[in-house]
């Protein structure tokens, strides 16, 4: 009997030592891919600093930013290249990498606060509260902010107008996913139908104009707009990776979370609120780009399971990647006519995410 | 017996005479009917449908957004139309910059204000058209899927008007057919070619070389990435090269590009689209582009060419787009042009359409079109 306790208690030892081993590699093979994933967008990056319309060569390209790095050891381009590059091609890749990121982040985020693999920040309306605060800008010349910033600052707000009306409703009614959800369904069709009659009355350059804006574009990328965008991302971002430790006890259901500490209505609502943030500061420079929140996460979890401390950060890396690929694409496939991003980024994205359930799931079999 | 039956016979054979003869002059009369319907105004429309109309248009239904009205009123038979399309009525009936855009047909037919609204060319208002008893519908060419469908649920023949360009000689030609005033069409056209001969006698030395490359920046609006559009064909006539024409794949429309590819292009001139209300928040000025650090090392910028143009703001109209032909003219060759008064030009064409004087003159101190000393 003794003898069985022993053999059993060292069995399970064991099975415990090669779960562990076994959870160390995978930990080991996901921080790999962060190191491949963050290695592809520096060597992307690098890459797409050299290709545009103006002619330069590699070393051209290269001096402009080795040159703002080191003033005085490296010596200045010819203008024309330091502008195409330091004032075009580096703000617009960044932006592209930024909101990449930010909007997979948010995606990732809002999927299991939501327990829903539909949630983004399109599924909520922000999206469509930023279409709608861009509309009536365009449209009728009403807006909070002026100058650069006029259609900007509308589509801010509304947009974070709308996270703040589902967070407020389901705050005084408790926080549940399908009630955020149903209210998020909701708006987002209240503002796509109050876009719709502002461009059914609008002039046809005007409602031109708002289509423009709504499908997105990372030319509206400059140093201006990063400097609003830069500092909101820093902050979110490592708070929400941070918080991802949270989101694998609120995946495992409510109870679960409370029974080990976890405020589940308090958290639910800051990540939203800060998921919420994020996409607005986004979305108001670029336009609404769709798909990225949405799909990002899931082409991560295809890649390396459900484990929200990976998903997070790897969601990013793999909606910067997507969005800065679609973007040197849409630039250059049929120059000098700039594809809409918002179309790129399902053409990229669609085939690479079917391609994931289809080998997963021959995997599975 | 004899004779009776002869009675029956003669009487059957009369019968059935006047029954042929009978048939044979409702037969003769169909042929008429239809040969009357063959005889009909035939016209073929903006998209390619062959339309049959029985008579001369007296009433007409636009449901296009202003393509239709406008070239109804250049022709002078507005009194035509008996109802307009939601946005056409807003031209006639606010204040905004809807107004102020399209304020040289509202001041050229201002009677048009009370006609009946009747939806537009996606969404017609269709009980109210049947109403109307129009003779003819007008809808526009992208809307060109519903046209038989509006034609089937109406019963009255629909035409398509209106596509990307202003030099539509072919609409004025079969919208004068329809309305029987087919001499006024041909006289604007051939206003319009000898016009445009005036410039293009000159231009017309010049080699493909020696022509200046011009990027129209149309829509500029901060916040949005930069637009353009090769179809504006004032640019060709006046002896411009478009840089947005050129590239393998252009859209028929405006087209998005980045701010990079107008450096790559180096434009010698920068025509920007410019709208009629001053304040308009938002809208780039000449000024604000000449100050974009982006594209500060551009010749257009470096040289101060930036100026403002109405381009197709307010749609595509022959008659602002033929005065422009002489304002972009002068603008890029000023040496050539040095003896052209554009003001007298332009108001002359606007006058021969709209039969009113001083329009270009409105038009050019509303957009701030560049004037000469």
């Amino acid at each position: 009997m003794i003898q069985e306790n022993i053999a059993s208690h060292l069995k399970q030892k064991s099975d415990h030592e090669s779960i562990l081993i076994e959870y160390r590699k995978n930990n080991v093979k996901k921080i790999l891919l962060i190191t491949v994933l963050a290695a592809a967008m520096i060597l992307f990056s690098l890459f797409a600093i050299t290709i545009g319309p103006v002619d330069m060569t590699l070393k051209d390209a290269y001096q402009v930013i080795a040159h703002k790095i080191l003033p005085h050891w490296v010596d200045a381009p010819e203008v024309h290249i330091e502008r195409t590059v330091w004032l075009v091609r580096v703000p617009r890749l960044l932006t592209g990498l930024l909101v990449g990121f930010s909007l997979a982040v948010a995606g990732a985020v809002m999927q299991p606060v939501l327990r829903n693999p539909m949630a983004s920040p399109f599924t909520l309306g922000i999206s469509s509260g930023a279409g709608f605060g861009a509309a009536l800008a365009i449209i009728f010349g009403k807006s909070i902010g002026n100058g650069s910033y006029y259609i900007v600052a509308n589509a801010f707000c509304f947009s974070l107008f709308t996270s703040l009306i589902i967070l407020l409703l389901s705050k005084k009614k408790g926080a549940t996913p399908q009630m955020m959800i149903l209210i998020g369904i909701a708006l987002s069709h209240l503002f796509t139908a109050g876009t719709t009659v502002m461009q059914y009355f609008a002039e046809s350059w005007a409602t031109a104009e708002v289509v423009f804006w709504m499908v997105g574009s990372l030319s509206k990328g400059t140093w201006g707009t990063l400097k609003y965008i830069f500092p909101v991302v820093l902050l979110c971002v490592p708070f929400l990776i941070i918080k991802s430790w949270d989101l694998n006890s609120i995946g495992a259901g409510d109870d679960a979370a409370k029974s080990l500490g976890i405020n589940v209505e308090r958290t639910r609502i800051v990540l939203m609120v800060v998921a919420s943030l994020i996409t607005s500061t986004t979305i108001c420079f670029t336009g609404t780009i769709g798909f990225i929140g949405l799909v990002a996460p899931h082409i991560t979890r295809l890649m390396t399971g459900g484990d929200n401390r990976f998903v997070v950060p790897i969601s990013g890396l793999v909606g910067a990647l997507l969005l800065s690929v679609s973007d040197i694409a849409a630039m250059n496939i049929i120059s000098p006519v700039v594809i809409p991003i918002g179309v790129m980024t399902s053409f990229m994205g669609v085939p690479l995410f079917i391609y994931l359930i289809v080998k997963m799931r021959r995997g599975l079999h | 017996m004899k004779n009776r039956v002869k009675n029956d016979i003669a009487f059957l054979l009369i019968g059935a005479m006047i029954f042929v003869l009978a048939g044979c002059g409702e037969a003769h009369h169909t042929k008429e009917q239809s040969s009357e319907r063959k005889e009909g105004i035939q016209v073929t429309d903006c998209v390619g449908r062959e339309v049959t109309l029985e008579k001369e248009a007296e009433k007409i239904v636009d449901l296009t957004m202003i393509d239709g009205v406008r070239t109804l009123v250049q022709l002078g038979a507005q009194d035509r139309v008996v109802g307009i399309s939601n946005q056409g009525s807003r031209i006639f009936n606010t204040e905004g910059m809807v107004k102020k855009n399209y304020v040289i047909v509202s001041q050229a037919a201002p009677e048009l204000k009370d006609l009946a609204v009747v939806g537009d060319s996606k969404e017609p208002n269709v009980e109210m058209i049947i109403s109307l008893k129009p003779d003819v519908i007008l809808v526009d060419s992208m809307a060109k899927n519903v046209a038989e469908h509006i034609q089937k649920q109406t019963n009255t023949p629909v035409v398509c008007v209106g596509s990307f360009g202003s030099f539509h000689y072919d609409m004025f030609r079969m919208l004068g057919k329809i309305v029987g005033k087919e001499e006024r069409a041909e006289e604007l056209v051939t206003f319009t070619k000898n016009k445009m001969k005036l410039v293009t006698d000159i231009t017309a030395g010049i080699g493909a070389d020696e022509r200046k490359r011009l990027f129209y920046w149309t829509h500029p609006f901060a916040g949005n990435a930069p637009k353009t559009n090769g179809n504006y064909e004032a640019f060709q006539l006046a002896g411009g090269k478009n840089v947005a024409s050129e590239g393998e794949v252009i859209p028929e429309g405006v087209y998005e590009i980045t701010k990079e590819q107008i450096l790559a292009w180096d434009p010698a001139f920068i025509f920007l689209h410019s709208p009629f209300k001053e304040d308009l928040e938002g809208w780039l000025t000449a000024d604000s582009v000449k100050e974009d650090e982006v594209i500060q090392g551009t010749e257009a910028v470096v040289k101060g060419n930036v100026y403002p143009i109405k381009g197709e703001l307010s749609g595509w109209d022959m008659a602002t787009e033929a005065a422009e032909v002489f304002y972009v003219a002068k603008i890029l060759y000023p040496e050539r042009f040095q003896h052209l008064d554009v003001e007298k030009e332009g108001n002359e064409i606007l006058k021969k359409f709209y039969g009113i004087e001083g329009l270009y003159t409105d038009m050019s101190k509303q957009i701030k079109l560049y004037e000469w000393q």
